[in-house]
């Protein structure tokens, strides 16, 4: 009876939280609207060019990652004609999106939360509120849609980083020749393919900005709250971007 | 106005929080042009008093009266609407760190007027609060007291008709507390009824009409 | 955050429940303590290296704190295995999904292509994504307690205590971090294995071993396996408790901290990976 019971409040608090999810989505969807613009702006210059040489270092690794991991396919089956392609079209599908969106999960997704929690604990969110401002449009909406639009953009950049990383890589730790490497690549790589990437990037992003959010207005309104909302972000956007690729590799 | 004439009243309030009764029936009524002020012991549930008092936390039971109009109960939107005509200033002054305090300011006029209007008067309250040439700069660059009187004045550029002061002057120096005080007056020489909430004797004595104090979950006359 | 045995000096700074007096400290040690913290750093803060040679010194004499250690273990290694292990089996799943759109492709069975895929979750997903997941849980979990224990100057109270902090505070985390990153590794490559393998068995028709096989793995695959989770499991912790001391005084610290934590955690899991990668291949 017990692990029954133990399974069905775990549904219960899965549904409610999915509930509180899509409430404030819905809510921050319609405050986009009429959303202030200059807020938008700033909050897209302080994710985007706080998370850019985060983003360059780990589309470098990843670039890096896969030109090996595919190389050792390549060499057993000798075929490296074979290892740009490969490389490229597992780079710009799979890795390059999926883990910039989990590096900036804990960049983007821990800043926002803490912020959002700071404004609460030093009762920024709950004084203009009272004045009659409208915080959804005023701040939190451009913070949803600042996240969306920079991780789209960040993934533009990490997909040319990493391609540009996995053919150095491959030059240089295996040893192919570059010209061989970017005959493979230009031979079969189109730009498409690239776009499974970018839909896959608007939904993490989309997942990162609304669990950094939800975090940052759960948490208790103190001081410690703001290190927690820190915490609670990060693993909820960890895994939301993980369910979210699961589910979208199986529709794209 | 109620019935009585008060632009903001409170009815039998009662709120329990974390299972204690903070409020057991707390009643007051603000007049337009008077300042009212509510003092107790920290902890009394004072600042609770003002967030119930401006539909920031609902009462358990009791009515809220704000311009006539009943505003417990209501949805966020309507509240928004509610909420034109009062206003509320915290004691940590609340302002955006990332923004310069006339832009502070700016910021709630900036849903009903142009950018450049809002500024305008961001700029003419600011003047009024003694802090014309610093509307450029940011609120971690000036002095408590300047952030507070910025506070003040995003609360006054709105023209509201109630003004709620919660704590104030709490860990301002002497000087920086007297020049509150002579705002609060000034905003209900105004013709806004204002409710302050703090343990400041000197404002109380320099600036209340009136003077109620919390105790036990009930407002009563001191 | 639960951990708050270490003494602390100045408790009551009304932090819901988190700075308990603990062991009562000395009347005396406690005034110095609090006299002493008000100086700016009168000790410089450690560097990662010397915190990591202090916590295997404590590990190898014995002096590990044992309750701090069985503490530390179940609050970071175990309960972060439900969530490592949740990411594992849809990185299982997503990896099955391409391994099954790549037969399809190529006009071949599921099981000509799924061990292969298989092979790759073993030397890279497991590694990489777990080593990822401990950063994101107990890197931050780490970060943001001493970030917290710096930032009330608990660290600075318990080391005018003369308390050993590479035995009481550092050590028992980094050993669990160490064992988080291990069990998440190996336990997720079963996890990844048996969720790719059942979805391959719900969608593609094919059955369990048509994705999970053991036919292409060899004992280089195990090894890099096992230096990648060691490489995380060391590095994840070090950097979150390093982040912790650097930033957790600062303003905003326990926040900072915490994304310093998550975000250096994750680059040296990455670099690691690289390295080790790279590493293997030029091996014969």
């Amino acid at each position: 009876m017990k692990p029954l019971l133990g399974i069905g409040r775990a549904s219960l608090r899965l549904l409610r939280g999915a509930g509180a999810y899509a409430l404030l989505l819905g809510r921050l969807a319609v405050a986009a609207r009429a959303m202030d613009g200059r807020e938008l702006l700033r909050s897209m210059s302080v994710a985007g060019t706080d998370v850019l040489p985060l983003c360059l270092l780990t589309a470098t690794l990843t670039g890096a990652i896969v030109v090996i991991q595919t190389g050792f396919y390549v060499a057993s089956y000798g075929v490296t004609s074979l290892l740009g392609w490969g490389s490229g079209y597992a780079l710009l599908r799979e890795f390059a999106p999926l883990i910039a969106a989990l590096a900036l999960s804990g960049r983007v997704g821990a800043g926002q939360a803490s912020d959002v929690a700071g404004l609460r604990a030093g009762e920024q969110l709950p004084a203009l509120e009272a004045l009659g401002l409208d915080v959804d449009r005023a701040l939190l909406a451009p913070r949803l849609w600042a996240v969306l639009l920079s991780v789209l953009a960040l993934t533009a950049v990490a997909d040319l980083v990493a391609l540009v990383a996995s053919l150095l890589a491959g030059v240089l730790l295996l040893g192919v020749p570059p010209g061989a490497f970017l005959a493979s690549m230009q031979a079969s790589l189109r730009l498409r393919d690239a776009l499974p990437g970018f839909v896959k990037a608007a939904f993490f992003g989309l997942a990162i900005g609304l669990c950094s959010l939800r975090a940052g207005l759960s948490v208790p309104a103190d001081a410690r709250g703001i290190g927690a909302a820190a915490r609670r972000s990060v693993v909820s956007t960890l895994a939301a971007v993980l369910a979210l690729d699961m589910a979208l590799t199986g529709i794209l | 106005m109620t019935a009585n004439g008060a632009a903001l009243e409170l009815r039998a309030i009662e709120k329990e929080l974390g299972g204690h009764r903070v409020l057991a029936g707390a009643s007051l009524a603000v007049k337009p042009g008077r300042v009212t002020c509510v003092v107790g012991r920290s902890g009394a549930g004072k600042s609770v008093l003002t967030r119930i008092a401006v539909g920031l936390l609902p009462p358990d039971r009791g009515e809220v009266w704000v311009l006539g109009r009943r505003i417990d109960g209501l949805s966020r939107r309507e509240l928004r609407a509610a909420r034109q005509g009062v206003a509320l200033v915290l004691q940590g002054a609340a302002l955006l760190g990332w923004l310069s305090l006339r832009e502070n300011v700016a910021l709630p006029l900036r849903q009903t007027l142009g950018r450049r209007s809002a500024l305008q008067r961001a700029d003419a309250a600011l003047a009024e609060v003694g802090l014309a040439a610093e509307g450029e700069l940011r609120p971690a660059e000036v002095s408590a007291g300047a952030r507070q009187r910025a506070a003040v004045a995003r609360a006054l550029a709105l023209g509201p008709r109630v003004v709620l002061y919660d704590e104030p002057t709490t860990g301002l120096d002497p000087a920086a507390s007297r020049k509150l005080d002579q705002l609060i007056r000034r905003s209900a020489d105004g013709g806004a009824g204002v409710l302050v909430v703090t343990h400041d004797p000197i404002l109380v004595e320099r600036a209340a009409d009136e003077v109620l104090e919390l105790s036990g979950g009930l407002l009563s006359p001191k | 955050m639960r951990d708050d045995r270490p003494a602390n000096g100045e408790a009551g700074d009304g932090a819901s429940g988190v700075a308990e007096p603990l062991r009562a400290p000395l009347p005396e040690a406690k005034e110095s303590a609090v006299r002493t913290a008000a100086l700016p750093d009168a000790e410089p803060r450690p560097n990662g290296a010397a915190i990591a040679l202090s916590a295997v010194g404590a590990l190898l004499s014995g002096r590990l704190d044992r309750e701090a250690l069985a503490e530390q273990i179940l609050e970071l290694a175990l309960r972060s295995l439900p969530i490592a292990l949740l990411c594992l089996a849809f990185i299982g799943v997503v990896l099955e999904e391409h391994a099954a759109h790549e037969a399809r492709r190529a006009f071949i069975g599921l099981d000509q292509v799924g061990p292969m895929f298989f092979q790759l979750t073993i030397r890279e997903f497991a590694p990489a994504i777990s080593g990822i997941v401990v950063a994101a849980r107990v890197g931050s979990g780490i970060a943001a307690e001493i970030g917290w224990m710096a930032q009330t100057e608990q660290i600075d109270a318990l080391r005018l205590l003369g308390r050993d902090l590479a035995a009481d505070v550092y050590g028992p985390r980094l050993a669990a971090g160490l064992l988080a990153s291990v069990l998440a590794a190996l336990l997720g490559v079963a996890a990844a294995g048996f969720a790719g393998g059942l979805w391959a068995h719900a969608t593609a028709g094919g059955h369990l071993a048509a994705f999970v096989s053991l036919r292409l793995i060899g004992a280089r695959d195990w090894l890099l396996l096992a230096a990648k989770a060691v490489a995380s499991g060391v590095a994840v912790p070090l950097a979150a408790v390093h982040a912790g001391l650097e930033l957790g005084g600062k303003p905003d610290g326990v926040a900072r901290a915490t994304s310093a934590g998550v975000v250096r955690g994750t680059l040296w899991v990455l670099a690691a990976d690289v390295a080790i990668g790279a590493t293997l291949w030029w091996l014969p």
